[in-house]
C-alpha cells in the first residue's frame, strides 16, 4: 500500500521524517518496501500483512504510527451534517442476505455537478496508484485511500422503484460491471440490486448502467460493511480483484462507515445532503465483529509467553495507545477497538506489546530439550552417501512432467498417472510416477553441454493411483552413461547398494533375486527385475535402444530405479559372529559347457550341491566362441571345500569334487572340460 | 713365523685390490669363498701353521682372524650396497609424473541436499528428530488445521496446485483417520507436518521437518517447487526468548558466528506472535552499499516463526493453557543461495554437471 509521506502527517503531525517513519513501522510488523518520490511527495510503500485489514489505510497507519511515537493522533474531517429537513426523495433500502451484509448505510446528495477533480485530489490520487475520473468517484476512491472504508456513488435517477435490495444473485443472473463487462452470476454472490435487477456486485464492483456519468444530478453514496468471504469468493470465482475487494476481504471497521459518508461529502464540497439511511442488522459477523470482543488476559500471562519481565504499567500503556481498553489489576479484561477484529486470545495481545516494545527488547534463551529417541541415519542417507562416493552425482527435479516424456518410456503409466487440475503448463502438469524420464532429461541436458559420460541419481517422491487410492512413495533412481557395456557394472552397483541397505543377494524371502524384466523401456536382453520374496523392489537394465533414440541420447545408458520405502521399512539381519575357520580350505576347479541361455545363477546354485562342505563358488571365466560350439558357453569356476572341525584330505575333496561333476552333468546336461 | 705374518699381510692386499674389481653379487660370493672356504687362501696359510713355534702361534692365529672378519665385513658391506642400488635402479626405473591428470571418480550431492543435511546436523545436535510427511495433502492439513480457513485471504499468501481427482477417485488414504477428502493438493509448506506430529505424539515434542513444497508460481526469484525445513518445539514454559535463542544459535551455526539476527513482526495464521527472522547481509556486510542481493537495505529475510497459535492447539487436542511451543520454517533453496552465492533458483532443477560440479 502507498502511504504519501504528507496526507500521513495531516494524522499524525510527527517530527521524524520519512525514513525513520519507515524504520520504525518496519520494526512494529509494517515492512517498508521502498520509498519512492512521486511528483514531490516521498511515498512509503508498505506491506500490510493479511491480518491487518484495519492499517490498509493512511489513518490505520497513522494509529499506529501516533502508538509508536507518542504523538497524539489529529481528527481530520467533519462529522456528518443534518440532512436538509425541506427536501425528501424516496428509497427503500432491504437487506435480504442478512448475514452477508450487517450494515449498509447511504447518504442522498442532490444538485451535484460531475466535472473534473481539483488538482490537490488529483495529485493525492496519482501518489496512491490512482487514476482520476470524475469529481464524485475520486471523491470515494479519496476517502477509501484514506480511512480503508470502500465507498460507491450510484446515480439516484437510474435505481429502479427507488429501492436499494441486498440480496443473493440468482443464478446465471447478468451484470455489466463498470469495466464493461457482462457477468454471469452464481447463486452465491452477493448482488445489490434495484427493483428490476443488479446495480452492483456487492463489495467488488459497481454495475455500469447506474454508474454516476455528467448528467448525474442526484447521487447515492454507499457505505456498508461485506461479510469478507462473500466478497472474496465472488472476487476470486470472477477474477476480479479491486481496492474494494481487497479491504473488505481483510475486514472494514463497522464503526467507520458513518464517518467516511460525512467525509466524503466534504470532500466532494457541493450538493445539499438530503438523507442519511443507515440500517443495522442483528445477524453479526463470524469472528463477531459486530460485538466487542474481550479478551482475558494478564501481564504475567503475557511475560511467560514471550520470556520477558515487561512491567504491568508499561504493557497497559501499549495497550491503550493502540486504542484497546484493560480493565482490572492483575487480571486483565481487554477490549479491542472495533478495527481491529484480528484480536481473540492473550497471545495476541502479547504480540502488540512485543511489537510495540520492539523483538529486540525480548532476550535470547535455551529450552531445556528433553532427550528424545536417537535418530538414525536414514535409508535414503545411506543411499546418497553410497552412490556419491561410486561418482553418481545428485540431481533435483520437478515432481510433476510431461505427459509426453512419460509416454516415452512407459506408456502404461499414464493410466494410473495423477495429474494437476491447474498446471503451469502442459508440460509440467503430471506427477511422475517414475523418476527415469527426470534422469533421462538430465542426460540430455549434459549431452547438450558435450558431457557424455555421466552417472546421476535422485531421490524423490513418485505418485500413482491405484483404485480410489493416491499412492505417493520415495523413489531412488540413477543413470550410468559410459563408453562401454555398463549394465553388468550397474548390476552390481546396484547389488552393493542393496547389501549396503541390508538386502543381501540370494533365494531366501527376504533376499532379492534378479528375473529377467519385460519393461518396455528396458532392453530385453538386458535387464533384471529385482524381486524380494514375491514384491518387486526396482529394476535394473540397459535403456531400450529404441527409447534412447526417442530422447535423442546418443550411448546407451544403463539404469535402475528402486522402491526406498520398502528398504526403510526393513531393519536388515542382526549381525550375529561367526567363528572364524581354523582349518584351511582345499580349491578345485571346474569347466563346464551349457547351453548359452542357462543362467549363471542356477549354475551356481546346482554347483552348490548339499551337503557338500562347500565354502564358495566363484566364477572366472566366462567364454564363448572358438572352441565352444554354438549356442553354447563355457563357465570356470573355483570351488573351495573346507570344514570348520577338521582339515579335509585329498581323498575327500576328489570325491566330493567328483559328486559335483556327476551332478551337473546330469542336471544341466554340462559337458566338463 | 715372520713369512707367515707377510703372507697374511700379502693376502689382505690382494684382496683389497681383487674386490675393487667386483661388481656382481655372486662374483662377491665367489670371492669371499676363494678366501675363507675350506681350502680357501685363508685355510691354505693356517695349515702352515703346524711350522710354527707355540709362542708364535697365538700371534698369527690373531692376524688370521682379523683378517677373517675383515673379508667377510666388507663382502656383506659390498653385497648390501649392491642390493640398494638395484632396488634404487628398479624404483628409478618405475618412476612417473605424478603430475599427469587421472580421473576422478567422485559423485556430488546436491546443494539442496547439503544444506539440508547441515540443517539437520544443527537441530538434531540441539534434540530434534527428524520427521517427514506426504506431499500430496488435504486443504485440513494444509490450510484449515493451520488455522487457515477456506475463503481467508492468507490463502493469497501461497497459490495451490490442486490435483484432478477426476471422476473415480475421492480422497487421501486416511493415514490419521478422519479429515479427508476433496480437494486435494500439493502442500504448499511443511508446516502440515507439524498437525500430522502433534496428532500422533503427546508433548514434549521437538522436530524438524524437511521436505518439498509447492506454489503455483515460476519466475527468476521462483519455482513451482522448492524444498523448505519445518521445526516445532511444544512443551510446557517454552516462550519466545527460547524462539529467538535456538534460532540466533542456529544462523551462527549455519552462517557464521558474526551474522547478526533480527526478528521482525510479521503475520502467520498458525502463530502468534509471528516473526520473520533477518540476517545482516553476506554479500555487503550489512551495509546495503550498492548491494543488489539485499537491496540495499543491509538485510537479508531467512524465515518465518513464531509461537504456536492456540487454535492450533485446538485442531490437535493439546492443552493451551498448560503447552505452549514455537514453529519456524525455512526456504533451502534460499539458504543454500545466500550460503553459495547462487544467482537464479531454477539453476538448481536443470541438473546441468556444471553447475552441480561446483558444491
Ligand atoms: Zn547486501
Amino acid at each position: 500500500m502507498k502511504v504519501p509521506y504528507s496526507w500521513l502527517k495531516e494524522f499524525v503531525p510527527t517530527r521524524l521524517g520519512p525514513e525513520q517513519v519507515a524504520e520504525k513501522i518496519t520494526a512494529a510488523g509494517f515492512e517498508v518496501e521502498g520509498i519512492e518520490t512521486i511528483g514531490r511527495e516521498p511515498v512509503l510503500e508498505i506491506a500490510v500483512t493479511p491480518n491487518r485489514g484495519d492499517a490498509l489505510s493512511i489513518l490505520g497507519i497513522a494509529r499506529e504510527v501516533a502508538a509508536l511515537t507518542g504523538v497524539p493522533l489529529k481528527k481530520v474531517g467533519a462529522p456528518l451534517g443534518a440532512p436538509k429537513k425541506n427536501k425528501t426523495l424516496p428509497l427503500q433500502i432491504r437487506i435480504l442476505s442478512k448475514s452477508d451484509c450487517p450494515r449498509y448505510a447511504c447518504a442522498l446528495v442532490t444538485s451535484v455537478r460531475v466535472g473534473p477533480s481539483p488538482s490537490w485530489l488529483v495529485d493525492r490520487l496519482t501518489q496512491v496508484g490512482l487514476r482520476s475520473i470524475n469529481n464524485i468517484v475520486d471523491a470515494t476512491n479519496f476517502v477509501l485511500m484514506e480511512r480503508g472504508q470502500p465507498l460507491h456513488a450510484f446515480d439516484y435517477e437510474k435505481i429502479k422503484g427507488r429501492q436499494i435490495i441486498v440480496r443473493k444473485a440468482k443464478a446465471g443472473e447478468k451484470l455489466e460491471t463498470l469495466d464493461g463487462v457482462t457477468r454471469s452470476l452464481v447463486a452465491e454472490d452477493l448482488l445489490i440490486a434495484d427493483a428490476e435487477g443488479g446495480i452492483a456486485l456487492a463489495g467488488v464492483m459497481g454495475g455500469q448502467d447506474s454508474a454516476v456519468s455528467e448528467s448525474t444530478q442526484t447521487i447515492v453514496l454507499e457505505s456498508a460493511v461485506f461479510h469478507p468471504a462473500t466478497v472474496r469468493r465472488t472476487s476470486r470465482r470472477l477474477g476480479l480483484l479491486t481496492d474494494s475487494s481487497y479491504r473488505f476481504e481483510r475486514g472494514v471497521d463497522e464503526e467507520g462507515i458513518l464517518p467516511a459518508l460525512a467525509r466524503v461529502i466534504e470532500v466532494i464540497g457541493m450538493g445539499e445532503l438530503v438523507q442519511v439511511i443507515d440500517v443495522r442488522v442483528g445477524a453479526g459477523l463470524k469472528p463477531a465483529r459486530t460485538k466487542k470482543v474481550i479478551v482475558s488476559s494478564s501481564a504475567g500471562e503475557i511475560n511467560q509467553l514471550l520470556g520477558t519481565s515487561f512491567k504491568e504499567m508499561e504493557m497497559k500503556k501499549i495497550l491503550v495507545s493502540l486504542g484497546f481498553q484493560v480493565r482490572g489489576a492483575k487480571k486483565w479484561k481487554v477490549t479491542a477497538p472495533s478495527y481491529r477484529s484480528d484480536i481473540s486470545h492473550s497471545s495476541d495481545l502479547a504480540e502488540e506489546v512485543a511489537r510495540l516494545k520492539g523483538y529486540a527488547a525480548i532476550p535470547s534463551t535455551l529450552p531445556p530439550i528433553k532427550p528424545q529417541r536417537r535418530s538414525t541415519l536414514s535409508c535414503e542417507k545411506k543411499a546418497k552417501q553410497f552412490l556419491t562416493c561410486r561418482g553418481f552425482t545428485e540431481s533435483a527435479s520437478f515432481s510433476f512432467v510431461s505427459p509426453e516424456e512419460v509416454r516415452r518410456v512407459d506408456p502404461s503409466l499414464l493410466e494410473r498417472g495423477i495429474s494437476l487440475a491447474n498446471p503451469i503448463s502442459q508440460d509440467l502438469s503430471l506427477m511422475r510416477p517414475l523418476l527415469i524420464p527426470s534422469l533421462l532429461k538430465g542426460v540430455v541436458t549434459n549431452q547438450n553441454h558435450q558431457t557424455e559420460e555421466l552417472r546421476l541419481f535422485e531421490s524423490a517422491h513418485v505418485y500413482w493411483r491405484e483404485g480410489e487410492k493416491i499412492i505417493e512413495k520415495r523413489s531412488l533412481a540413477g543413470v550410468l552413461v559410459g563408453d562401454k557395456e555398463d549394465f553388468l557394472e550397474t548390476k552390481g552397483i546396484v547389488q552393493a547398494l542393496l547389501k549396503e541397505l541390508g538386502i543381501r543377494r540370494g533365494d531366501s524371502p527376504h533376499e532379492v533375486r534378479y528375473e529377467r524384466a519385460t519393461r518396455p523401456f528396458l532392453h530385453p536382453g538386458k535387464s533384471a527385475e529385482l524381486r524380494v520374496g514375491g514384491t518387486t523392489i526396482g529394476f535394473v537394465g540397459t535403456l531400450h535402444p529404441e527409447v534412447a533414440a526417442t530422447w535423442g541420447i546418443r550411448r546407451e545408458p544403463a539404469i535402475f530405479e528402486l522402491d526406498l520405502e520398502f528398504m526403510s521399512g526393513r531393519q536388515g539381519e542382526p549381525k550375529r559372529f561367526q567363528e572364524l575357520p581354523r582349518f584351511p580350505w582345499v580349491e578345485r576347479d571346474i569347466c563346464l559347457v551349457v547351453d548359452r541361455g542357462l543362467e549363471a545363477e542356477k549354475v551356481e546354485s546346482e554347483l552348490r550341491l548339499e551337503p557338500l562342505p562347500i565354502d564358495s563358488v566363484k566364477l572366472f571365466d566366462l567364454y564363448e566362441g572358438g572352441q565352444v560350439p554354438a549356442g553354447k558357453k563355457s563357465l570356470a569356476y573355483h570351488i573351495r571345500y573346507q570344514r570348520r572341525d577338521r582339515t579335509l584330505t585329498d581323498d575327500e575333496v576328489s570325491g566330493y569334487h567328483q559328486k559335483i561333476i556327476s551332478h551337473v552333468r546330469q542336471k544341466l546336461g554340462a559337458e566338463i572340460r | 713365523m715372520t713369512d707367515l705374518l707377510t703372507e697374511i699381510e700379502g693376502l689382505e692386499k690382494q684382496f683389497g685390490e681383487e674386490i675393487e674389481k667386483l661388481h656382481h653379487s655372486n662374483e662377491i660370493l665367489h670371492l669371499k669363498a676363494t678366501y675363507l672356504g675350506k681350502s680357501g687362501h685363508l685355510s691354505s696359510i693356517l695349515k702352515k701353521m703346524g711350522g710354527v713355534s707355540a709362542e708364535d702361534r697365538p700371534t698369527i692365529g690373531q692376524k688370521a682372524n682379523i683378517l677373517k672378519g675383515k673379508i667377510e665385513e666388507e663382502c656383506q658391506r659390498l653385497l648390501d650396497s649392491l642390493k640398494r642400488g638395484a632396488l634404487s635402479e628398479k624404483t628409478e626405473k618405475e618412476k612417473l609424473d605424478i603430475t599427469l591428470p587421472v580421473p576422478e571418480l567422485v559423485g556430488y550431492l546436491h546443494p539442496i541436499s547439503q544444506v539440508r543435511q547441515e540443517v539437520e546436523e544443527i537441530f538434531v545436535g540441539l534434540g530434534f528428530q527428524v520427521h517427514e510427511g506426504q506431499e500430496i495433502e488435504s486443504d485440513y492439513y494444509n490450510f484449515e488445521a493451520l488455522n487457515i480457513p477456506a475463503n481467508h485471504p492468507a490463502r493469497d499468501m501461497q497459490d495451490t496446485f490442486y490435483i484432478d481427482v477426476g471422476a473415480t477417485l475421492r480422497g487421501c488414504p486416511a493415514k490419521e483417520g478422519g479429515h479427508t477428502g476433496p480437494p486435494l493438493l500439493l502442500r504448499t509448506h511443511t508446516s502440515p507436518v507439524q498437525i500430522h506430529v502433534m496428532e500422533r505424539q503427546k508433548a514434549p515434542i521437538a522436530m524438524i521437518a524437511p521436505g518439498t513444497v509447492y506454489r503455483r508460481d515460476s519466475d527468476a526469484s521462483h519455482t513451482p517447487m522448492f524444498h523448505q525445513v519445518e521445526g516445532l518445539l511444544v512443551d510446557e514454559g517454552v516462550r519466545f526468548s527460547d524462539l529467538k535463542g535456538v534460532l540466533e544459535l542456529f544462523v551462527h551455526e549455519f552462517f557464521g558466528k558474526k551474522t547478526i539476527v533480527r526478528f521482525r513482526p510479521s503475520y502467520f495464521p498458525f502463530t502468534e506472535p509471528s516473526a520473520e527472522v533477518d540476517i545482516s547481509c553476506l554479500f555487503c556486510g550489512g551495509t546495503g552499499n550498492n548491494c543488489s542481493v539485499c537491496k540495499r537495505s543491509g538485510w537479508l529475510e531467512v524465515m518465518g516463526c513464531g509461537m504456536v497459535s492456540p487454535a492450533v492447539f485446538k485442531k490437535v487436542g493439546y492443552d493451551s493453557r498448560r503447552y505452549s511451543g514455537f514453529a519456524f520454517g525455512m526456504g533451502i533453496e534460499r539458504m543454500a543461495m545466500l550460503k553459495f552465492g547462487v544467482n537464479d533458483i531454477r539453476l538448481f532443477f536443470e541438473n546441468d554437471m556444471r553447475f552441480l560440479k561446483q558444491f
